[in-house]
Formats: structure tokens, sequence, C-alpha cells
């Protein structure tokens, strides 16, 4: 049932290129007014999926519904309705910037010229420079202000700020919270767990053409399970036995500890080993790869189990 | 020496990365020449025919215009070399010169020059590797050439002759290719540039030859000619290939040392910061995309056309004299001097379906680059946006033959003909149109159904060219003749006008057009 809050609806998309499976049964609803994060390794799937949305790609099975309508069908109508930044942006060498903004808003059907001229100031952007000039970052800068300066109702975002400086990359985050304060919907497919988290309402992981976890970014929270490697003064006892702690490794005499732990029991174990004395500390966020190895084993582990029961 | 060093891992690279196109080029030059011997040994077995076919020839300006000065026609050497020699030259110096360009300025274009000069590789490495390949690619032409033809029991002195001629075109072009890439900044300009060169060449010596032969000897292709291979060869004229090529090479080798990766000598022009309001559409993208090659093409062809209009003068002169050439080879029951416009006008046509099929088959750049993505995620249907390209490719070639057809009138004009040559060479020129249409479909069509095998789109220019110079030399059947769209169009001004045909070929490149819109509309698009 797509109902009107939902703009992006999808039921066991198929897709596949000759022998390869590039999508296998990919579920995803992204809410209207919604900032939405895809996050995915290379090659999982997520700009698979953005081509279907757009209409570039015949799905081979499941049902698309975008902004209500059929992507593949009503690609013109919906395109008016829409703005898309690829990841790797490719420009005409012989037009300007400027000119290259210009029809890409124009053909969408006519950009903001106030909002135009901003983010050409806020992004720093030369727009007299031919596209063959431009590095990487610039040439991201001139599809993101050409997608920007339009107002329209979705943008989908593919893995947006490769190539950007981190001020251009915040200057970005800039604008997708606006987006969202002015009610629009957003579709942001990254790999960056970092930009996800500071941007998005909700999350859909994607791994071998699948949705593996998603929900909305409180739901996420158990994925982040930082990892703490430290040495303290005495051995601290048993901290694998407090709730939230995963994976403990201790060393014979107790005092080399290697733990990830849940975000909420970060607390608890930093006072426990705060006790003991801490010599050496060292602690990371959870890779974006650890998250998928898990999702990865978990599913593997659970259909052997079954397996050697049957 | 420590510019160079690395070059011998770089021609080691780009062989594995040319391979296919060296052999095929190679065979294919080869192999053009030795079915052409061939051909005539069939064609004219006894000496007796040969005399006769060359008494046609010797005295016939319009054919030394396009096909160069006969030698010793009376043997199968001295026909082969006249028939396929100038042209195997031609096509050798354009493959020389884009390929030279390909390995320099595109790579540098592209950044895989940037790369590859981080690692231990010397500046000048890139270019020489360049160089060294086209080399390698001329030499191997020139000895499966003379290879065949020296097989096939044809003079030996006189083959390796005609062998230097090539390997000579294909080594100067290939180092002017090179000095193009220096000049400007990117691949395209360079193509362009050095295309130019080659056409040059050949219209210099095109004058040369059917006048006093002054200008031939400024032409790189003219030099080969100069050689005479079979007629009493003469070797010292290869001085000038020996010559000018290490003087390029030197021109070359000081731009290079001197300028910044990535820039070329002539500065990069910037752009204006909004688009034209006629940009953001559809037709006017195309046009804005194109702009510079219609116009490239537009002005070489009105050149072109003005230096063959300006030698039909010569092939009046004959005419008047009552010459046995009359009507020989050339299509068209008019006069001699009408043939050589209606021949002159094909040529050209053919020439112009280069411009046609490569503005049809812009979408695939696009696709390739990743750029279809980017435009087919806004408002742009996919129809809209390949027929805007088809569209400026058949509106594009209609223009350049109009202008072509020109150019033969005023180049008429030249030798004290009346204004009203202008329009009559014109309407010639037009009725080509519909041909250039069908193949312009045909690269539509190709986009659509099958866009890994656009190459087949400029196959079918090539089968058309072939088919125009030896189809009727050799014994081809009919129906094959009249696969080419060249084959029925009226030989404008030689015959009368039929529309029929015209009608015919219109509506075939309409319904190869829809076709191939159609499919496009139905597959995926390529993602980069």
């Amino acid at each position: 049932m797509i109902g009107p809050m939902a703009a992006i609806e999808i039921e066991g998309l198929v897709k596949r290129f000759g022998h390869a499976t590039a999508l296998a049964g990919l579920d995803l609803t992204v809410r209207t007014g919604a900032v939405h994060g895809f996050l995915g390794p290379n090659g999982a799937g997520k700009s698979t999926t953005l081509r279907v949305l757009l209409g570039l790609l015949t799905a081979d099975a499941g049902r698309v519904a975008l902004l209500g309508g059929d992507p593949w069908r009503d690609a013109v109508a919906l395109h008016r309705r829409l703005a898309y930044v690829p990841g790797d942006v490719t420009l005409w060498p012989n037009l300007s910037g400027g000119e290259i903004i210009d029809v890409l808003g124009g053909l969408r059907g006519g950009l903001d010229e106030t909002r135009r001229a901003e983010l050409v100031e806020r992004f720093g952007l030369d727009p007299t420079k031919k596209g063959r000039a431009y590095s990487k970052g610039n040439r991201q800068k001139v599809a993101l202000i050409a997608a920007l300066a339009c107002d329209v109702e979705l943008y989908l975002f593919d893995e947006p700020t490769s190539g950007l400086d981190p001020l251009m990359e915040a200057e970005f985050q800039r604008c997708v919270r606006e987006l969202r304060a002015a009610g629009r919907t957003v579709l942001l497919s990254s790999h960056i767990l970092a930009e996800v988290e500071a941007l998005c309402d909700a999350v859909s992981i994607v791994r071998d053409g699948r949705v593996v976890d998603g929900g909305s970014l409180d739901d996420l929270r158990h994925l982040t399970r930082t990892t703490i490697v430290a040495r303290t003064a005495e051995a601290p006892g048993d901290l694998a036995a407090l709730p939230g702690v995963h994976d403990a490794q201790v060393s014979d005499d107790g005092k080399d500890i290697r733990l990830s732990v849940d975000a909420s029991a970060l607390d608890a174990v930093m006072k426990a080993l705060a006790d003991h004395g801490v010599r050496r500390l060292e602690s990371r966020p959870p890779t974006l790869e650890e998250l998928f190895l898990r999702h990865y084993d978990e599913p593997a582990a659970a259909a052997a189990a079954a397996a050697a029961h049957a | 020496m420590n510019d160079l060093a690395g070059t011998g891992r770089l021609l080691a690279l780009a062989l594995r990365r040319d391979r296919v196109t060296v052999a095929l080029s190679a065979l294919g030059i080869a192999g053009m020449m030795l079915v052409t011997a061939l051909s005539y040994k069939g064609l004219y077995p006894t000496e007796a025919e040969r005399v006769r076919a060359a008494s046609a020839i010797t005295t016939n300006a319009a054919l030394i215009a396009v096909a160069g000065p006969p030698h010793a026609l009376d043997t199968f050497g001295g026909l082969t070399a006249w028939k396929s020699g100038l042209w195997s030259a031609m096509g050798m110096a354009l493959i020389g010169a884009l390929l030279a360009v390909r390995h320099t300025r595109s790579e540098e274009e592209k950044g895989q020059t940037e790369l590859l000069l981080s690692a231990a590789v010397g500046r000048l490495a890139p270019t020489a590797a360049g160089l060294l390949l086209v080399s390698l690619l001329s030499a191997l032409t020139a000895v499966l050439s003379a290879g065949g033809l020296i097989a096939v029991g044809i003079d030996t002195s006189g083959s390796l002759a005609l062998a230097a001629w090539i390997a000579g075109a294909g080594i100067a072009f290939g180092t002017a290719g090179a000095l193009a890439g220096q000049l400007v900044s990117t691949a395209r300009a360079a193509n362009g540039l050095a295309a130019t060169a080659v056409g040059a060449a050949f219209a210099l010596r095109a004058i040369g030859d059917t006048g006093d032969g002054t200008l031939t000897w400024l032409s790189p292709l003219g030099w080969g000619e100069e050689l005479r291979a079979y007629g009493d060869e003469r070797w010292w004229p290869l001085v000038l290939y020996v010559s000018a090529v290490p003087l390029t090479l030197a021109a070359v080798w000081m731009l290079q040392r001197r300028r910044d990766l990535g820039s070329g000598i002539l500065p990069a022009r910037r752009g204006p910061a909004r688009a034209a309001g006629s940009l953001p559409h559809p037709l006017g993208l195309a046009l804005r995309l194109q702009r510079a090659s219609l116009i490239g093409w537009t002005l070489g062809l009105l050149v072109s056309g003005i230096g063959f209009g300006a030698v039909g003068k010569s092939v009046e002169d004959l005419a008047q004299s009552g010459s046995a050439a009359q009507g020989i080879v050339l299509r068209g029951g008019g006069s001699l001097r009408d043939s050589f416009f209606a021949a002159m006008v094909t040529l050209l046509a053919l020439i112009a379906s280069g411009f046609a099929v490569q503005a049809a088959l812009r979408p695939h750049a696009d696709e390739a680059t990743g750029r279809a993505e980017t435009l087919l995620a806004t408002a742009l249907g996919r129809r809209a946006w390949a027929g805007s390209h088809l569209l400026l490719a058949m509106g594009g070639s209609a223009v350049v033959l109009l202008v072509t057809g020109i150019g033969l009138g005023l180049g008429d004009m030249l030798n004290g003909h009346g204004i009203g040559e202008v329009p009559r060479e014109a309407g010639a020129a037009l009725a080509q149109v519909p041909a250039v249409w069908v193949l312009a479909a045909l690269a539509t069509l190709l986009l659509g159904v099958a866009p890994r095998a656009l190459g087949l789109a400029w196959g079918a220019i090539v089968a058309c060219v072939a088919i125009w110079i030896i189809g009727p030399i050799l014994d081809v059947p009919g129906w094959v003749l009249d696969l080419s769209p060249f084959q029925h169009v009226p030989a404008l001004p030689a015959a009368d006008l039929d529309v029929v045909p015209l009608l015919w070929l219109t509506g075939i490149a309409a319904a190869l057009s829809a076709a191939g819109l159609a499919a496009l509309a139905r597959r995926d698009i390529a993602s980069s």
C-alpha cells in the first residue's frame, strides 16, 4: 500500500546484469519529508537502486513507486519534481560550470535565481571555468549547485560529498538541513557513517543487493558500538559481564583489554577502567565494514545452524 | 636521456592496449592493396588491355586529382599503386596522426599521463612511446604491403617504393599529430588540427599534380608520389621524410619540455558564467555541444569544394580536346566535366557522412562518461535527447553539403565560369543529403539496438567508400553495390534529377531513426 506519506516505495526489487545480480529483492521506503540515509559499501547496489528510481534501468522484478508514479513510465514528468547528484560527476568539457548549472536546472524545469547565486557564493565556485578544467571536488560542486538551486520535492544524492573538502562537506550538510526544514524529502546514499549520522532521520543499510537493516536513527544506535583497547595498572575484573559489552578479550594478567561496547554502556566501561588506573587507551568507532560483516555473518550463522538441525 | 626513462615499458603498455587496432590497420591497408592488385590481374590480364586502360587514365585530370599521377600503368604494380597508393598513404597518415594524439594529448587530458609521470618515467617518454608505436605500425603496414605485392609477383623495387611512401606518410603525420597535441590542450582539438593537416596535404598535391607540380613538393603526401613507384623509381625524395620528421620531432620536444602538464601552448579559454537562454533545451544543448564540430566540418568541406571545383578547369580542357577519357570510370551520361563534378559531389558527401555519423552518435559520449545519467535525471526524455542530436546531424549535414556544393561552384567560378554554376553544384550536393541521412539514421538505430557495436556505423561509411572506389573495378554483384545509399542518388549534374530514389532514401532514414529512438527508449542506460 503506497500512502501519500511515502516518497519512495520499493518492494522486492530485482535487477540482474547478465549473470550478476545487482539487486536481489530490495525493499526501501522513504517517508515524505524525511532525510533518509542509504548506507552500504561499494558495489552493494546503492547506485543501481538510484538508477532504477531514475528510470535509467528497467526493474527485472519488484514494485517501485516514486512520488506516487512509475519511475520508468513517468520518467520525464517525475523528473520535474526531483533533482539528482551522481557520485562521480562528469561535465561537458567545453561548457562552463555556470552554463552547465543553467542547463541542468533549465532541463529540470527552472531554478531559483536567488538560490543559485547564493549557492555559487557559498560553495565558492568559479562558474566561468570550462568543464574540463575543474577538479573532482569542483565538478561535484557544479552538480550540487544545479540540484540544490532547484525547488523540488525530492533530492537524490549518490555519495554527493566524494572529493569535497571538509569545509564544503559542512556546507553541504547545512544545505541538507535547510531542505529538511523546508519539508523536502532527501535520499542520501553514502558509505560515510558520520555523514549519515549527522544528517539522517532514518537509514537503510544495503548489502549484496538487499536491505539488511534499517529504521530510525535511534534504532541504529545499537550499531554504533565502539571498540576499546586499553591497558590498566591493575586488572579491572570481569568487564565482559557488564551489559552492553561484547567480544571482550583479556590478557592473562587481566590488564590488557580489548572489547567493543554499545554507546549506552560506554559510561559504565569507562568508569570501570578509570577506577583501575588507565595506562593506555584507544577507542575507535565501528567501521562500516565491521557493521556489514556482522550483518553478513549473523544470517549466515543462523542459516548454518538451521541447516544443522534439519 | 633521463627525459626518456621508461619509454620501453610505456611502448609495451601502448602495444598491449592497441594491439588489435594496430594489427587491423596494418592488415586492412595491406589487404586493400593486395585485393586491388589481384583484381587488376583479373581485369586486365594482357598488356594490351592495360595500355588501353592507361591511356584513358593518364589524360584524365579529374582522376589524377583524386588518385595522384599515374606511373607505368601498363604494369600491375603501376595500376595498383595508382589506384590505391595515395589513398593508402592518406589512410596511414590519418591513422598515424590520430594514434599519436591518442597516446599523447588524449592520455594527458584524461590524467593517465600524470599517473605515469609520477613514476620513474621521463617527461618525453609518453610522447616517445606513442610515436614509436606509430612508427611500428607504419613499418608493419609497409612490410605487409610490400610483402603481399612481391608475393603475387609484382616488381620488387616498385613495391618497396610504394611501401616507403606509406610508412613515410604514417610517421610524418604521426609526428604532426604529436605536434598538434603540444599546441592545443584537448584531444578533440588536436585530432581536428591533425586531420586538417592531412586534408591540406591531400589538397596541395591535388592542385600540384593537376597543375605545374610545384605544390606537390609542399605536401608530405605528395613526396611519396615523387618516388614514382614502378615507373623508374627515384629514391632521393625520401630525404624529405627523413629530414621533416626530425625537425617536427625537435619542435615537439622543445614544446613538451617548456610547458606545464595539462596545458597547451595556446591558452585554455574561459566560458560565460551564465548560459544563453536557448541552452537549457534539448536542441539548443545539442547545437552548443556540436557547434565547433559543425563549423569545422563546414569550413573543411567548403575549402575542399573550392579546391575540387578549381580542378574542374583541367577536366574541361580535356573534354574540349576530345580525349578518349570521356565517359570512362566516372558515372553519368553528361559531359566529362559534369561527370567529374558528379564524382566529386559523391566523394564530398561520403566525407560529410563522417560529420553526420559523429553527430548522431554524440549521445553515446554522454552515456559512456555518465553525463547521460545526470541529463536523463532531469525532465529531458530519451527521444528528445538522442533525437535532438540526430536532428542536428541531419540538419547539419544538409548545411555542410549545401556549403560544399557552393564551394564547388565558387571554385568553378575561379575558372571563369558564371555564377550560374553555384546553384547547379549546390543542387547536386543537396541531392546527396538523403543518402547521408541514411547513414546518420543507421547510427541512431545502432545507438538504440546495439550500443556496443557503434563501430558498425563507421564501418558503414568505410563500406560505402569501398563500394565507391573499388566496386566498379571489382566484379562485385549489383546487389552489393546497391547496399550503398550513395549508389541510388542521381549523379547530378551529369544526370537528370530523379526524386523517387531520394524519397525512398528519406523514407528509409525516417524508419531507421524511428526504430532507433524507440529502442533507445526501452533499453537500460549504461552507467559509467
